[in-house]
């Protein structure tokens, strides 16, 4: 499997969107 | 937006003044209480949210924190062009934990047709000195930054996203379609756009490194995987999601602004922080029909195998003047190919059992 998907079957699983630091289509920083 | 036809800026001051951002945060306070919202994401775009003064944001985010914080976390994002990016900036934005995305049109030849100062400038050289200050600064381990970029078939995806990661050094970046909805005709066909994010998609998976983060790839591989959306109208979310709201300069409220480029009239009320809750504004006729527009798909959708993951694709992207959002996305059939793409590369990936177990 690939690097990619591994982690992002484990965010998937957590339900971690811990990345999302804003839904909002034109806010994209990062954390 | 501003090319899209909304000039509700124009009638509004161009800086936010500290009354305003009181009854704001009162505002958001109250409705924090009555809805029992735990968590507030609070954006800061323009015009250019830099251009105000840096004691004023520093202000502003000391009585957001005041006012909110004993009731709910409070996270900071801003959506800058990076023009006036410097360290003491990059020093504030550290200490409130702001979230930093940095609008870029790809390269320097691409970003710069579109994108000029007041002389006509190409503001390309400015923007990519200020991505290597934030990355070089003593801050880039603790301030993360994104790029944001909006797709244009002119230009070459596979070069701008090597640009990104490559030279620019970027592990956090998202692509977007642009907001045009059924009142509009597409200026390239359809399959140049999704095509687009096809080729950069072929080039992040040859990459295969899972510190550069794609929203839109993260975000749809997500969905098909079971979870939800990273991006509000987009695909399949979470049912208790509580919509978006914009808050203008003078107060006035309206649904998501992206929403402004579809008929400025749907966004219209006269509601304010100053005359209203944020529990009664969310009654608002305007935010049933979004959610309506999220649960009854048009027929179309209904009878298509990607409705379970693109859910009639971004709201935006669904509008005609004439019904509304009950329409498919006007890049329908291009997310097709997408999807199956998208598809095709879980079943190559996904070859032994329990993956999600």
């Amino acid at each position: 499997m690939s690097k990619i998907l591994e982690k992002i079957i484990e965010n998937t699983k957590k339900n971690d969107n811990t990345a999302v630091t804003s839904k909002h289509r034109s806010f994209f920083g990062a954390k | 937006m501003f090319n899209m036809g909304d000039e509700t800026y124009k009638k509004r001051p161009p800086i936010i003044s500290k009354d305003t951002i009181i009854a704001v945060s009162e505002f958001l306070k109250a409705g924090c209480e009555r809805l029992g919202i735990n968590e507030v994401v609070i954006g800061f775009h323009g015009g250019e949210p830099l251009m105000q003064k840096k004691h004023d944001f520093a202000e502003s985010c000391e009585i957001f924190n005041h006012t909110l914080q004993s009731i709910a976390k409070v996270k900071y994002t801003m959506q800058t062009n990076a023009m006036l990016l410097n360290e003491e900036w990059l020093a504030l934005l550290n200490k409130y934990d702001v979230s930093l995305g940095i609008s870029i049109d790809g390269t320097k030849e691409d970003h710069d047709k579109a994108r000029v100062d007041h002389k006509g400038r190409g503001s390309y050289d400015r923007v990519a000195k200020k991505i290597a200050l934030l990355r070089n600064s003593t801050y880039a381990q603790s301030l993360n930054f994104g790029l944001l970029c909006v797709i244009n078939p002119d230009n070459c995806a596979k070069t701008i996203y090597r640009h990104f990661v490559d030279d620019l050094k970027a592990t956090h970046i998202d692509f977007l379609l642009p907001l045009y909805n059924h009142n509009h005709t597409l200026p390239h066909s359809v399959s140049a756009y999704t095509d687009f994010l096809s080729v950069i998609f072929d080039e992040w998976v040859k990459d295969d490194n899972p510190d550069i983060h794609i929203r839109c790839f993260n975000s749809t591989l997500e969905v098909f995987l079971g979870g939800t959306s990273h991006i509000y109208g987009e695909g399949r979310s979470q049912l208790d999601e509580l919509p978006l709201i914009s808050i203008s300069s003078a107060g006035d409220l309206s649904p998501t602004d992206e929403l402004r480029a579809t008929d400025p009239s749907i966004n219209y009320s006269d509601a304010t922080v100053f005359n209203t809750s944020l529990a009664d504004y969310l009654q608002q006729p305007i935010f049933t029909q979004l959610k309506n527009a999220s649960i009854s798909l048009p027929h179309v959708c209904t009878v298509c195998e990607w409705q379970p993951v693109c859910n009639g694709g971004s709201l935006v992207n669904r509008y005609h003047q004439d019904n509304h959002f009950d329409n498919p996305s006007i890049y329908c059939s291009g997310l097709k190919e997408y999807y199956e793409k998208i598809a095709d590369y879980l079943k190559q990936n996904l070859n032994h059992k329990g993956a999600l177990s």
